[in-house]
């Protein structure tokens, strides 16, 4: 490539430098304004910092070009995913303000909001990066703010101790993952996806395979499967999620989680997609390892936010199936319609945010009341509060896959797309495996409005949680009629990574 | 226009959503007029898109919406489509909707769950009104499911009575019987024709009418027919459905108005009318649909005969009516059944309107033989029930003399030996539906009064119920002169363009399966079923001429007019003694009394047996087999479930050990997989 100078379209990464400036501006205002308006000021940047960074990025729609030498790729793709993260952080804001400002004796609410704005960038770099190098900045730098974030109920042991694990195992996983990416540079001798997908398709035929480009793969599914807590590499989630404060996992299962599937797609869809005879199986075992596993022990756990924790590790294992679905044959991009795979697991990433975050938002709420988290405070909910109960039966219903409610369409595309790519144990599995996962949503329904209360609940008011929590349920209930429009906003992935193939500068 | 036809059900589906989320709370007694407002506004909008359509000779609107479930073949679009029949159907149902919604302000004034009636009715509404806009047959079910909801849930309004309650289970049952045979019958056209869609070339009416060049045989759209047949008898309360409607009037009587009378019964006879160029290639279906309806009008008749409730006369009323509709279908005419639905809607909704205020008079009482003498308590009440009993009873020149005419010279003309009989059987009812009808108004209205007056004062009812009786009564009367003259009127050239296509596709399809036959000899039968069915079409292509018009119009005419003159010297001047009838004949009697014993023969063969199995079905099969199989799984779940959570241990070494592990058995599978790659 040569080294001319040729001016980078800066157009192409506004959402990202708002998002960036954002955390700056967040630094400063934490500095200089006065602790007391904090709450109001901070939040009230927030907000209008990630709807900017939203706005700009639906300015992106239909561009599809690259720039910086390919480094960030402005495409469909990366619209659509960054969008599901926006959503996600711009929900957190409205769950976490009244939690960090009020629970948990007091935490800093203006360094949260920059830890959320650094952790949103991170995710935000993973959707649009086109280079490994960049791949690895985004999800590090997603990922050491969630560490912190884990860690951010100070005075609260098991948030210290979740929050050692899993920067402990992360740094684990990302050293093998970058062992990987070694790996494939090596065998490449690129680091731009793109020029991977050329050099591997020209390279590979038949099944004659460089091993050491199979290590490569194989180490960089570890490291992918770290970061979407997938079976067995899921050992962090349970403690993280537990310890973390409740708005924080919320924001874990949806804006890394994101940012772990932008990277899988991007690498083994835009990237190492020649090599997918190799990935797809994988993946398919994955996956249905993750859902079985998390579904059967979720049904043991008695604590509400662990139950979802578990839950959330189920999750992954849909999406996974999802992303097992994928079967173009070219290994560039799609071939239109009827290749659901990826469509799939991008909306159920959307479905999710609202879902998982809605959920853990009413766990939230519970807590302000003064309650724990073991199932005996949930008891007899509906009697005494019966909006917050019917929020949190709605969400608990969708994650169980409910028609027509949104969780229902994410699990039906994804099942839609198993069987169009021939997989029917896979399908087979998440029915029977959703049929299982009815028990633990189901009991915390029952409990709520079938068992006596156990426990008072305080009279507090959470002003902005309950516009959150509000918002959601609307979404979860009113957006699946729509799916379909999203679901075509979602198979624009197709067109984004063909049209990418030609962009150079 | 075609932009504007969403407001048409958005509107009262906001007025659900308001009055349900606020009515309790917030807009408390505006939830009448919120419902009001939005359901006139339904109506300005339907009147536009009707003078819309009316603007050109075969105009049809379509506004798509959004695609449902897309994936793969199967499409579920929501799409609204208006031609002329439907078109109808969203006047009839916004008109009627409109004037009860204003009725019901009065009706249910002192009524405590005032905001949840109001959250109910433009549900229905909503439901109603896109079963009509539907352009594919899963959409139209599921607003046909919603609409059976909404019944359900308002013949049930008063759940703390428990006769309500339990004519709301039982219409909701019956009703399954049908909606399981409609369900069916849509999984067989999807089966059969690899879509939903009505129209356009891949749609359903297409391929229907050229079923026998696609390979599917005359048996097929026979079944197809009758299983859309027999939800349309859920629905319409035919035989052997019909027995939920009776029950169904422990509803509040705006209720029974609105929606067991002018509309939602009404939406089987729209169904068959929308979907009948599939009938249209089934004789033999057609032949049931007739002979079901011909029955039902004489059966549902002679029970009309002897009933005291004045509501439910009027309910066996609307069974028999709506028998006359179908049979109408049943004999190919169609524009006759369309043109019976709208008269109907307007003089049967007003006769419950009607009854609903002598209630409201009465203190809720409803059994004639305590009434008497009404005509000078409530004048306004009296006249209009009587415009629209004369309609009922089909005298010219009342709306129900023309509608029903036209259904009985349309059944007379048609070539079938069927047609024939159902036009007697609707000459005989015809005689019948007098006598019960003017037995009503006589021992409602006249003689003296047979209550005590000194405990009960009967009042007229205030503005808010008269003004929808008054506004009702101008189409009850008149609304038969635009299918004036019969047969040709501007009513029936409106309709052509749905019902004239039919014929053509119809011969197109002979044609072709002419064709077939001399390539294929075996294959005969499809040739003769679609020659039937082209056969079927072209009788209705004949058009009736003048003389038996005239002769059926004096034949009924005077036929109403005895049985409007044998009601007057039995109950006014008792020149014929009712008793001594009933004693005369008491076998009769005791079966049209018992309503045919169909409620005990149903207990008796069908309730019974079927309690009892459900029985063993939950004591022995579901408690001993399949909850052991089941808790049995749980508990081994719930084990597994323990023993692995030990996974969890806490210790970060463990984890880190279970994640190098997971790397090293993946990565050395795969390695030695492919140990092809050493080489």
């Amino acid at each position: 490539m040569p080294l001319d100078l040729i001016k980078p379209e800066w157009g192409l990464v506004v959402p990202q430098l708002i998002v960036f400036f954002l955390a700056i501006i967040l630094m400063l205002g934490d500095a200089f304004i006065p602790r007391e308006r904090h709450y109001i000021l901070l939040t009230a940047i927030s907000i209008i910092g990630y709807v900017a960074a939203g706005i700009a990025l639906i300015w992106q729609y239909g561009e599809n070009k690259a720039t910086f030498y390919g480094l960030f790729r402005a495409d469909d793709l990366g619209v659509f995913l960054g969008m599901t993260i926006l959503v996600a952080a711009l929900l957190t804001v409205f769950v976490s303000a009244s939690y960090v400002e009020y629970l948990e004796g007091r935490m800093p609410l203006g360094e949260f909001y920059v830890l959320l704005a650094l952790s949103t960038l991170g995710a935000l770099i993973v959707a649009i990066a086109g280079d490994l190098i960049l791949l690895f900045i985004g999800i590090e730098l997603s990922s050491l703010a969630t560490y912190v974030l884990t860690a951010y109920a100070k005075r609260r042991e098991t948030s210290l101790e979740g929050a050692l694990k899993y920067y402990l195992l992360g740094i684990f996983a990302s050293a093998i993952m970058v062992y990987g990416f070694a790996w494939i540079y090596g065998a490449t001798g690129t680091t731009d996806l793109t020029e991977i997908a050329r050099v591997l398709q020209a390279s590979v035929s038949g099944d004659h395979r460089e091993a050491s480009l199979l290590l490569g793969l194989l180490l960089i599914i570890v490291g992918v499967g770290f970061k979407m807590a997938a079976v067995p590499f899921h050992f962090w989630t349970p403690d993280a999620y537990d310890g973390a404060p409740t708005p924080v996992t919320g924001f874990m299962s949806s804006v890394p989680k994101t940012a772990a599937f932008a990277l899988a797609i991007r690498l083994l869809v835009q990237g190492l997609a020649p090599l997918r005879d190799d990935w797809l199986i994988l993946i398919a075992i994955l996956a249905f390892i993750t859902m079985t596993f998390a579904n059967i022990v979720a049904v043991a756990q008695r604590d509400v936010k662990r139950m979802l924790a578990y839950s959330s590790v189920a999750h992954t294992g849909y999406m996974l199936a999802g992303l097992a679905a994928y079967k173009s044959v070219s290994g560039f991009g799609g071939t239109g319609s009827g290749d659901f795979g990826i469509s799939s697991v991008l909306f159920y990433l959307l479905a999710y945010a609202f879902t998982n975050i809605g959920a853990f938002a009413v766990v939230a709420w519970v807590q302000h009341r003064g309650n724990g988290l073991d199932l005996d405070d949930y008891a007899g909910l509906a009697a005494k509060e019966p909006l917050a109960a019917a929020a949190l039966s709605v969400f608990l219903l969708s994650l169980m896959g409910m028609p027509p409610l949104l969780g229902f369409y994410a699990k039906y595309y994804v099942i839609v797309a198993l069987l169009d790519a021939k997989l029917l144990w896979l399908a087979i599995a998440i029915v029977v495996l959703s049929a299982i996962s009815a028990f633990y949503y189901l009991r915390v329904v029952a409990v709520m409005y079938f068992s006596e209360a156990k426990v008072e609940h305080k009279k507090v008011s959470t002003p902005l949680l309950n516009i959150g929590i509000a918002g959601m349920v609307i979404a979860v209930i009113a957006v699946g009629f729509f799916s379909s429009g999203i679901l075509n906003l979602a198979d624009h992935w197709t067109q984004a990574l063909s049209v990418a193939q030609a962009v150079t500068p | 226009m075609e932009h504007y036809l969403f407001l048409i059900p958005l509107l009262p589906l906001v007025a659900f959503v308001i009055n349900l989320l606020l009515g309790r709370w917030v807009v408390k007694h505006a939830s009448a007029y919120i419902a009001q407002v939005a359901m006139f506004g339904s109506w300005v909008v339907s009147v536009l898109v009707f003078f819309d359509i009316r603007g050109s000779s075969d105009k049809v609107l379509e506004q798509h919406l959004f695609t449902w479930i897309p994936s793969g073949t199967f499409n579920v679009p929501v799409t609204l489509h208006v031609d002329q029949l439907a078109s109808i159907m969203l006047l009839v149902v916004t008109t009627v909707s409109t004037l009860v919604f204003v009725y019901s302000k009065g009706y249910m004034a002192h009524d405590g769950g005032f905001y949840r009636f109001f959250a109910y009715l433009p549900l229905f509404a909503f439901s109603m009104l896109m079963l009509v806009l539907a352009n594919n047959l899963l959409l139209l079910y599921v607003f046909w499911e919603a609409v059976g909801l909404c019944s359900y849930l308002l013949i049930g309004f008063w759940f703390r009575r428990r006769s309500a309650n339990e004519a709301a289970v039982k219409a909701f049952v019956v009703n399954r019987v049908g909606d399981v045979g409609f369900g069916l019958g849509i999984m067989l056209t999807f089966w059969t024709f690899g879509t939903v869609d009505f129209y356009g070339p891949d749609g359903i009416f297409a391929k229907a009418a050229n079923h026998a060049a696609l390979g599917v045989s005359g048996g097929t759209m026979t079944a197809i027919a009758l299983l859309l047949f027999l939800g349309a008898c859920g629905k319409s309360a035919q035989f052997p459905l019909h027995v939920w409607l009776p029950d169904a009037m422990e509803g509040p009587t705006p209720v029974s108005a609105l929606i067991h009378a002018a509309t939602m019964v009404t939406a089987g006879v729209y169904m068959v009318a929308r979907t009948h160029p599939i009938y249209l290639q089934s004789e033999s279906a057609l032949v049931v649909v007739a002979l079901i309806g011909a029955f039902t009008s004489f059966l549902a008749a002679t029970i009309a005969l002897v009933q005291y409730d004045l509501k439910k006369v009027i309910a066996y009323s609307t069974i028999s009516q709506l028998g006359y509709m179908v049979f109408a279908l049943g004999t190919g005419a169609w524009v006759a059944a369309i043109f019976h639905l709208m008269t109907h809607a307007f003089f049967k909704g007003l006769l419950f309107l009607g009854a609903g205020s002598v209630m409201h008079g009465m203190h809720d009482e409803l059994d004639m033989r305590k009434m008497g003498g009404l005509r000078k308590f409530m004048p306004i009440t009296f006249w209009t029930f009587l415009i629209a009993s004369f309609a009922n009873a089909g005298l010219i020149p009342f709306a129900g003399f023309w509608s029903k005419d036209e259904a009985i010279v349309g059944a007379w003309a048609s070539a079938s030996s069927v047609g024939k009989l159902a036009a007697v059987v609707g000459l005989i009812t015809a005689f019948l539906t007098a006598l019960y009808m003017f037995r009503c108004v006589f021992m409602t209205f006249f003689k003296a009064p047979r209550f005590n007056p000194e405990a009960i004062h009967p009042h007229e009812s205030g503005a808010w119920m008269a003004v929808p009786l008054v506004i009702l009564a101008v189409p009850a009367a008149l609304i038969g002169f635009i299918g004036f003259p019969p047969e040709n009127g501007p009513f029936q050239h409106f309709l052509e363009p749905v019902f004239e296509q039919a014929p053509a596709q119809t011969t197109h399809a002979n044609e072709q399966a002419s064709l077939y036959t001399i390539q294929e000899p075996a294959t005969t039968r499809t040739a003769i079923a679609a020659a039937q069915a082209a056969t079927a079409t072209e009788t209705h292509e004949t058009h009736v001429s003048t003389a038996t018009t005239v002769t059926f119009g004096i034949i009924s005419t005077i036929i109403a007019v005895s049985g409007i003159f044998v009601a007057y010297l039995t109950y006014i001047t008792g020149t014929i003694s009712a008793t001594a009838i009933g004693a005369r004949f008491a076998p009769l009697y005791q079966l049209f009394v018992n309503k045919w014993y169909l409620d005990e023969i149903y207990h008796n063969y069908i309730t019974m047996p079927f309690y009892n199995f459900a029985m063993f079905l939950w004591r022995i099969v579901d408690v001993k087999i399949i909850d052991g199989t089941v808790n049995g799984v749980a508990a081994l779940i719930g084990a597994i479930s323990q023993r692995m959570r030990t996974v969890q241990t806490g210790l970060l070494a463990n984890y880190a050990l279970g994640i190098a592990l997971g790397m090293v058995i993946i990565v050395g599978i795969y390695l030695a997989g492919f140990s092809t790659l050493f080489r």
